[in-house]
């Protein structure tokens, strides 16, 4: 009895829902939202780094490396490298 | 299931001191590797290395995992979830790349690879990241996932199911039957 007069209740609340909605007042509120402007501007830049970090990565760096002879840049042997083989230049 | 005001302040309380040593450790050992990386004196670049490979060990890496670890506790045992809002998505994604990409770095470390220039753009995008991640826990900018969307909608129509239940209650506890409104 109970969950007849509730279903009831729901139903008609459910109809008059339908029906305002034919009005439109508010479109988008029956409808699920839109990824919001922020999260593409982050998506984008990003996607630009990550291309940038590949590009940097797969191209550029290696082909610094070879020019300076496995010796860093400027062919100057870093202190980094001079005291991680002991003392040794490599 | 929800945490208590009291335990979510205390979690939330966590994750922040967590977060924000974790970007202190990196501007730190960004220091460290630039120093490393541009001094001339040999007694410098000698104890930046050791500084910067216990920084690794004994503050990056563990702060990561805990800040990614207080951060799914914050977010799943309370009303903001982990997928319902996209200001929660992007920093639990910014924090999951964080910690694969420092995992690769501390593997190269023993190697030549962490102690170049490799050092200080890792440290350098890491800080980047967890700028960004700062800036999106502070602000909570808007949006809501169409998850969240659909939760949110369950929860209200439970709501008004249980509203309109407690309404029928009380009409019958006051002797109004439903045939009375037909």
């Amino acid at each position: 009895m109970k969950k007849s007069i509730l279903q009831g209740a729901t139903k008609q609340g459910m109809h008059r829902a339908d029906s305002n909605s034919a009005t439109r007042v508010r479109p988008d509120r029956g409808s699920p939202p839109s990824i919001p402007r922020w999260v593409k501007v982050l998506a984008i830049i990003a996607l630009v780094l990550f291309l940038l970090f590949m590009i940097l990565r797969f191209t550029v760096i290696p082909y610094i490396h070879s020019l300076s002879g496995h010796t860093g840049f400027g062919g100057q042997t870093p202190l980094t490298s001079v005291i991680a083989y002991g003392g040794h230049q490599v | 299931m929800n945490m208590t005001p009291c335990l979510r302040k205390f979690a939330l309380t966590v994750h922040v001191i967590i977060s924000v040593g974790w970007l202190g450790a990196v501007a730190g050992f960004l220091a460290l590797a630039i120093a490393s990386l541009a001094s001339k004196d040999i007694a410098t670049v000698r104890a930046a290395y050791p500084a910067m490979e216990l920084t690794v060990w004994w503050v990056i890496v563990p702060f990561a995992f805990a800040s990614l670890l207080t951060g799914l506790v914050s977010s799943l045992f309370t009303p903001w979830g982990l997928f319902r809002y996209y200001w929660v998505l992007v920093k639990f994604l910014i924090n999951v790349f964080a910690v694969i990409v420092l995992l690769e770095y501390v593997r190269s470390l023993n190697s030549m690879a962490g102690m170049t220039g490799e050092s200080v753009a890792h440290s350098s995008g890491a800080l980047l990241f967890l700028l960004v991640a700062t800036v999106l826990s502070v602000y909570k900018p808007r949006g809501m996932t169409r998850y969240g969307w659909r939760k949110q909608r369950e929860q209200r129509k439970d709501v008004i199911e249980d509203k309109a239940q407690e309404i029928v209650h009380e009409f019958e506890d006051n002797g109004v039957h439903a045939a009375t409104f037909k």
